[in-house]
């Protein structure tokens, strides 16, 4: 080979190295996506979902969410496919939905929900007419905007399948929240009229326990752990257990760091394995020619 | 009307990222295009060449959402929102567009920074087209490859182009480089040459020149991206 031929040979290495290096970036960004809020979405374009929803919105449900989302603003975020269709978070979007629309229309929209016409016909009057108008909602719902998480590798239309994972697996991660977080809420919702009363609320009453589950993802009675009663160790629960989540996290991540490049080069292809060792041999050889030169 | 989205990427350092930048940056704003630089890079490259503050936040706290975006002056029809150390740190940027929606511009060119994924991929997520610059060097066109390959994975794919810079047509390596690069990428490959009059202008701290090789090659680069141009 001339010298002409080897820097052309060099130059093609260069370029399958640069495309097996792009894997593992392709493969990183997925990873750090997850979990992640990434836009802004119009309420008016989110689109509904691929195929049939796997279960009927619950007007029940979705009233009490819109009066979570009127307190503290919506905290889990819908998630969309790359064209902007529902992946998961029907209840959350119709919520919405519902505060966005005009008070005289809000009645009309939660009827035509799935058990909307057998709620309690006077609390329910009471308690849309207790949800701020669309002009007073927290941003940036108020200007019509959603933030979700758009998952820009996925098409449900051609991946039903991939898209029902990916609702179940939304569905099924809730973000962790801190103990400050926690208290914070509480205190949004406290002053938004919630109370901490035992035993079923009174009617018209609006328990506060159940609904911090609810912005939390948890359930009722985990709200009441998260809100602080004292374990044996004198510590409040809620301390004890994040502190022990944030370990089992910490050991979590630690290994995920050892692996995430392990496992990218695992799945390569040989051709894609030997232009990284290529290219990392190229690397060591020029950093020993700059330290000699 | 929307502004036109250009990204300039390349991972390795020294290809002559922020020198298209700053070159195509002056070719629009002469053709009295509105033009906004947003400088992505830690490094505050463009920021510093085009003689603002490089150690702000400008463009990092709008991206985290702390601050509206408030792009300086440079020349006239030119913006520069300027980047900074403060790029590192950021965690969850919201995304280029939504951020600057409603900043004035028929131009928008985001210079992105050498080995910076997650930067890059701001600016990706935006770009309508994308320019890769490259040299004919080995490493150099791993890192185009790198980026390019990102870039052609969105959907919609923006257009792309290989652009290589400093190029001295004596050089034989310089002149068969870009019918190899464009048989590889499958990409047009625009080429700009080596012009001491460049150099010497950005080194003073001023715009590209209004003539010479360098200005008449970002010419036919920009004649490409509006669509006019060769290849």
């Amino acid at each position: 080979m001339n010298r002409n031929e080897k820097a052309r040979a060099g130059m093609l290495a260069g370029l399958a190295a640069g495309h097996a290096q792009a894997e593992i970036d392709r493969r990183m960004a997925a990873d750090a996506d997850r979990g992640r809020v990434v836009a802004l979405v119009d309420l008016s374009a989110i689109r509904p979902r691929a195929g049939a929803d796997s279960r009927p919105a619950r007007a029940a449900h979705v009233l009490t969410l819109a009066e979570s989302v009127a307190a503290v603003g919506l905290l889990q975020p819908p998630a969309l496919d790359r064209a902007h269709r529902l992946l998961a978070g029907l209840h959350r979007v119709d919520a919405c939905r519902l505060l966005l629309a005009t008070p005289e229309a809000r009645a009309d929209l939660l009827a035509a929900l799935d058990g909307g016409n057998r709620m309690d016909a006077q609390e329910t009057a009471e308690r849309l007419l207790a949800l701020p108008s669309p002009d007073k909602l927290p941003e940036p719902l108020r200007a019509g905007k959603v933030p979700c998480r758009v998952l820009v590798e996925l098409d449900a239309e051609a991946d039903p399948a991939a898209a029902l994972a990916a609702e179940a697996a939304e569905n099924a991660v809730r973000r962790q929240y801190t103990p400050a977080e926690v208290s914070a809420l509480a205190e949004r919702l406290r002053a938004a009229g919630y109370r901490e009363a035992g035993g079923r609320p009174r009617k018209g009453e609006k328990a506060l326990r159940p609904a911090l589950g609810l912005v939390l993802g948890v359930s009722a009675s985990t709200a009441l752990r998260l809100l602080g009663r004292k374990d044996a160790r004198g510590k409040p629960g809620h301390v004890a257990m994040f502190s022990d989540a944030l370990a089992r996290l910490r050991r979590a991540l630690l290994a995920f760091e050892r692996t995430a490049a392990e496992l990218a080069v695992a799945s390569m292809t040989p051709k894609q394995k030997r232009a990284v060792r290529e290219a990392a041999a190229l690397e060591h050889l020029l950093a020993g020619m700059e330290s000699e030169g | 009307m929307k502004p036109r989205w250009l990204a300039i990427v390349g991972r390795k350092g020294g290809t002559g990222k922020t020198t298209l930048a700053l070159g195509l940056a002056a070719h629009y704003a002469r053709a009295g295009r509105r033009v906004l630089l947003l400088d992505l890079d830690p490094q505050g490259s463009a920021t510093l060449a085009a003689g603002a503050d490089p150690s702000g936040a400008d463009l990092s706290a709008v991206l985290a959402g702390t601050a509206a975006p408030r792009p300086a002056a440079v020349a006239e029809g030119l913006d520069l929102l300027a980047g900074g150390p403060e790029l590192e740190a950021l965690d969850n940027p919201r995304p280029l567009r939504s951020a600057l929606d409603g900043v004035p511009a028929d131009v928008v060119l985001v210079d992105c920074p050498p080995g910076h994924p997650t930067l890059d991929r701001l600016a990706l997520d935006a770009a309508d087209v994308v320019l890769a610059c490259c040299e004919p060097h080995r490493l150099a066109i791993a890192g185009a490859a790198r980026a390019l390959d990102e870039a052609r994975g969105r959907k919609p794919a923006p257009r792309c182009a290989v652009v290589l810079g400093r190029v001295d047509e004596r050089r034989g390596l310089d002149r068969n480089a870009p019918d190899l690069l464009a048989g590889a990428f499958g990409l047009p490959v625009l080429t700009v040459r080596q012009d001491a009059a460049l150099s010497a202008a950005l080194n003073a701290g001023g715009l590209p020149p209004l003539h010479g090789r360098a200005a008449d090659d970002l010419d036919a680069v920009a004649e490409w991206i509006d669509g006019r141009g060769k290849a």
